[in-house]
């Protein structure tokens, strides 16, 4: 086999380990997650706070990559003065392979926010919300699901109003844990949008058809809706907030499409 | 093979903040009238007692059960 294509496999291959390493330094970080999750009694704040040091060892991995083509490979491509540059060709997949594992990364933080909040969840619904009883009279009395705050509840046996007062884990839930298990179901939705935007993107200014940019519309509040409403059925007084969510990402989008369609900056 | 990220759980675990009003355990309560005894009953004002005019909570709101 000729040199040139000696150093080309040779390349090819370091970067699929590179890529393995990553996938599989992930894989490990969620695995340490996970058991983290049930090891500190549902401590979501702790866990996440490990995650936070998983990414920077993680992402220790992507430097390596430039530094080995600009210290070792590079200059091995160059001696060998080939007269098709075949080098600055290689050289590109540098770049593609870290934009792929800063995507990786992203799409993999999404998800694992997910999936440790519906552990999260599932768990401090099961132990946080069963056996209380009406103080005057002892009869069972059924705590609100979906509102994570001290509720007033009513016995059905003696009409007395209870004040129920949640434990914290309970009360967290109504924070970032819904909109994580919210987001994490919603990703499909999510994917369309970006999906259609990376059309548009890749289109020159003028193409911006009113066409492509109404089917970005729909994928947008299509979304954005969906995640709003599903909220709803997990956090009952986000309700009183849909209106006024809504608004705020119409506007959000105007925005944004005047500044990607039209060039316009600081117009709503 | 053990996890290489042990370290950084148990680092995370070691250095955390102790917070102050943690509330490891729910509670459930009845607020009873200081001047007649009486519970608060449904479908009224919760800041006042609907028996004798007690005055629970001094705020000019009407605060209703979460389920009547």
């Amino acid at each position: 086999m000729e040199a040139k294509e000696q150093l080309i496999q040779r390349w090819d291959s370091f970067l699929l380990k590179m890529k393995q390493r990553y996938l599989e330094s992930l894989d490990q970080a969620k695995e340490a997650c996970l058991s983290q999750l049930e090891e500190t009694d549902y401590d979501y704040y702790t866990v996440m706070r490990s995650w936070g040091g998983m990414v920077a060892q993680v992402q220790l991995l992507i430097p390596k990559i430039d530094e080995t083509w600009e210290e070792k490979v590079e200059p091995q491509m160059e001696a060998l003065n080939s007269s098709d540059y075949f080098y600055l060709d290689e050289g590109k997949k540098t770049s593609e392979l870290t934009d792929e594992l800063h995507m990786i990364m992203m799409r993999f933080h999404k998800t694992l926010e997910g999936e440790l909040s519906q552990k999260y969840y599932n768990h401090v619904m099961e132990v946080s919300t069963k056996n209380f009883n009406c103080s005057q009279c002892s009869a069972p009395i059924t705590i609100q699901k979906n509102v994570f705050r001290a509720q007033y509840l009513t016995c059905q046996s003696c009409n007395s109003v209870n004040t129920f007062e949640p434990d914290t884990k309970f009360m967290q839930i109504g924070g970032t844990i819904i909109d994580n298990i919210v987001a994490l179901k919603c990703v499909p939705l999510k994917d369309e949008m970006e999906k259609i935007y990376d059309e548009i993107h890749q289109l020159r200014r003028e193409n911006h058809t009113d066409e492509v940019w109404a089917a970005y519309k729909t994928a947008y509040f299509m979304y954005w809706e969906t995640f709003f409403k599903e909220r709803i059925l997990l956090k009952s007084d986000t309700e009183e907030r849909y209106e006024a969510d809504m608004e705020r990402k119409k506007v959000e989008f105007v925005e944004f499409e005047n500044t990607q369609r039209h060039n316009k900056y600081g117009e709503a | 093979m053990s996890n290489p990220f042990k370290k950084i759980t148990k680092n995370a675990e070691t250095s955390k903040k102790k917070w102050d009003g943690i509330r490891t355990e729910a509670t459930s309560s009845t607020k009873t009238c200081k001047g007649c005894g009486a519970p608060r009953p449904k479908k009224t004002n919760l800041t006042t007692c609907n028996y004798c005019g007690f005055t629970f909570m001094d705020i000019d709101v009407e605060i209703k059960a979460d389920e009547d």
